[in-house]
């Protein structure tokens, strides 16, 4: 029966990798973790969206999407980024401390903001983005394969 | 440490012409996307307002113009705003609060029937390969995952504009021998797919549609060929597979299909639709040990679809009445177990395996189900046409008939209920109520008359 299991669909293929994102800035006391705000410790109450999303990858920082209020320009920022793969993929932990480049206020009480990385391990950062550069290639052998390109 | 050797200078001026080439064609590439978007109208669905934000800012850094885009932040603005704009570019995260993205394909399609000159691109975070081989499934032109680079998010668009706008020698041989087959030139279209063929060192596509034109012809033997060459150059051609799967259906060559469908299944698992293929196929070739194997595999998913779930437990019920009547007694409550226990509160589930159960004359098993029914569904139809069937194995044939009466008077007008009574009738011989039974049953239930008919010892 085993056999005919894997033969079948492997559940790990409905399983996305994700993105755990933790934010920490110093000069406004603010930490967002799992989807929480804390300042100076306290969760706050304000019901707003407040998750991080990373978006995009710079060469040598990152933009991501946060509650507003996080942080102002020349602020530094700390970042802590777990990437948990699907099974049998490796997952992965990134440490960075990065200075805010410019901040954009977008609708929903969210901001853009752009960041610099300053401190962080140059081969935990290209492992970062490895995995995904890895990930869309397969994605676009598989397309082809598919669709017979 | 030494130095590099110097590369010989034929190689050297080889990699530089090849280096300007890639130039040359990526700003041709830049070209030919700028005219192609300038006065294309494009709609980006996506919760994330920054995500909205950077794809439409790029989207103007390759040529489209600001007034041409519009946002969508949810999937119900998404669908509104594709079918006012009719947009000939959509991109749009796999997931939009919690509907999936790919519905808007569909309005797409709806509203801008010339899929020609339109694109459909994802720009998502699910890396999931069940939602990649989903949206290559449906045929998106291309799949962009977060976060990404400004390089791979401009390059995947303009190839997947390239590949609509310039195609190949190849796929302009094949959309030619399409527009010949859509016209009912067959021959005409065979001849054009079969030159198509020594365009491409894998033509599976070309050999999928010398297929289609075949099983046009009613040729099924030279379709059912067509499609193996076609999965020969790519045993993962999707319209290949389908198709060959849709034949041996056809063809009632079950043991195939089932062999064919459980490997589309394993390529793209994400169907809901296909796995009640897989399923059912498996009841139709007995391979019931199958279900089982389906319902491990299903448990360890982190995420199941509703429908998935219905399937599942459906198609463990139908194995479970295979154990019954096979007097696999044991190994049926099992399954009706499983089914319970992941259908969860599905009064449709329960009342099946009541059904089931009660056929079988197992009157306290049966009673374990009913009993499982959620309060707040105590007066449903499920539950009571389920008490009604448990309650008629300790009823005398008068009281069943009676009971059933009350039920249909009162708005139950279940097929099961006017089997009970008639079998009910049938067996205590009472033939006014038999005939009245009949009549009524048959009324309501037109395409059951033969059932009827069986059950009251009618012969045809």
């Amino acid at each position: 029966m085993k056999e005919i299991q894997q033969e079948l669909f492997n559940p790990n293929d409905f399983n996305s990798a994700q993105l755990v994102i933790v934010l920490t800035n110093n000069a406004t006391r603010t930490e967002i973790r799992e989807g929480k705000c804390f300042i100076d410790g306290v969760p706050s109450k304000i019901k707003e969206d407040n998750s991080v999303k990373f978006i995009e990858f710079l060469e040598r920082g990152l933009v991501i999407e946060a509650p507003s209020h996080t942080c102002a320009m020349g602020h530094q920022i700390m970042l802590d980024i777990q990437l948990i793969a699907p099974k049998g993929t490796e997952s992965h932990h990134f440490h960075t401390t990065t200075k805010v480049k410019s901040v954009e206020i977008i609708e929903g009480n969210r901001q853009q903001i752009h960041l610099s990385l300053v401190q962080y391990d140059e081969k935990s950062w290209q492992k970062l983005r490895s995995f995904f550069e890895v990930r869309q290639n397969e994605i676009e052998d598989f397309f082809n394969l598919v669709k017979g390109n | 440490m030494g130095d590099t050797p110097e590369k010989p200078l034929s190689e050297k001026r080889a990699q530089e012409k090849s280096e300007k080439e890639q130039v040359v064609s990526t700003e041709q590439m830049k070209q030919v996307f700028r005219k192609y978007v300038s006065d294309r109208k494009i709609v980006i669905a996506d919760e994330a307002a920054s995500s909205r934000a950077g794809l439409a800012k790029t989207l103007v850094e390759l040529g489209a113009k600001t007034i041409n885009i519009n946002m969508a932040g949810n999937l119900q603005v998404a669908e509104e705003e594709i079918a006012r704009v009719k947009p000939h570019v959509v991109l749009c995260d796999y997931d939009i609060g919690r509907g999936l993205g790919l519905t808007l394909l569909q309005k797409q399609r709806q509203s801008q029937p010339e899929t020609k000159s339109s694109l459909f691109i994802l720009v998502t975070g699910n890396t999931s390969q069940a939602a990649v081989a989903q949206a290559a499934e449906e045929d998106v032109d291309t799949y962009i995952i977060k976060p990404y680079t400004l390089e791979i998010l401009r390059r995947q668009m303009m190839k997947a504009a390239m590949a609509k706008i310039k195609p190949d020698p190849y796929f302009q041989t094949i959309d030619k021998g399409k527009e010949l087959l859509l016209n009912g030139q067959i021959e005409e279209a065979m001849a054009t797919f079969n030159a198509a063929m020594p365009l491409n060192p894998k033509p599976s596509l070309a050999c999928f549609y010398l297929g289609q034109a075949n099983l046009m012809k009613e040729a099924l033997d030279q379709s059912h060929n067509h499609y193996n060459s076609g999965l020969n150059y790519n045993k993962i051609h999707y319209k290949c597979l389908v198709g060959l799967f849709e034949l041996l259906q056809r063809r009632n060559q079950y043991i195939e299909a089932y062999d064919v469908v459980k490997r589309i299944s394993q390529y793209f698992p994400a169907n809901p639709q296909r796995l009640s293929s897989v399923l059912r196929l498996a009841i139709v070739t007995k391979n019931y040990d199958d279900i089982e194997g389906f319902y491990q595999t299903f448990t360890n998913m982190d995420t199941r679809s509703e429908e998935m779930i219905r399937y599942v437990c459906a198609a463990l019920v139908v194995c479970g009445k295979y154990y019954l009547q096979k007097r696999f007694n044991t190994r049926a409550y099992s399954l009706f177990q499983k089914a319970a226990a992941t259908g969860t509160g599905r009064t449709k589930i329960l009342r099946e395996i009541v059904v089931n159960l009660t056929s079988e004359k197992l009157a306290n098993e049966a009673k374990e189900y009913l009993a499982r029914f959620p309060a707040e569904s105590r007066q449903s139809p499920d539950f009571i046409i389920s008490e009604y069937l448990v309650l008629d194995l300790q009823y005398s044939d008068l009281k069943s008939i009676d009971e059933g009466r009350k039920l249909i008077q009162a708005g139950i007008q279940d097929a099961i209920i006017f089997k009970t009574m008639i079998r009910r009738a049938a067996t205590g011989n009472r033939l006014e109520a038999l005939e009245h039974s009949l009549i009524q049953a048959k009324k309501l239930f037109p395409d059951q008359a033969r059932e009827f008919d069986g059950i009251a010892g009618i012969k045809p």
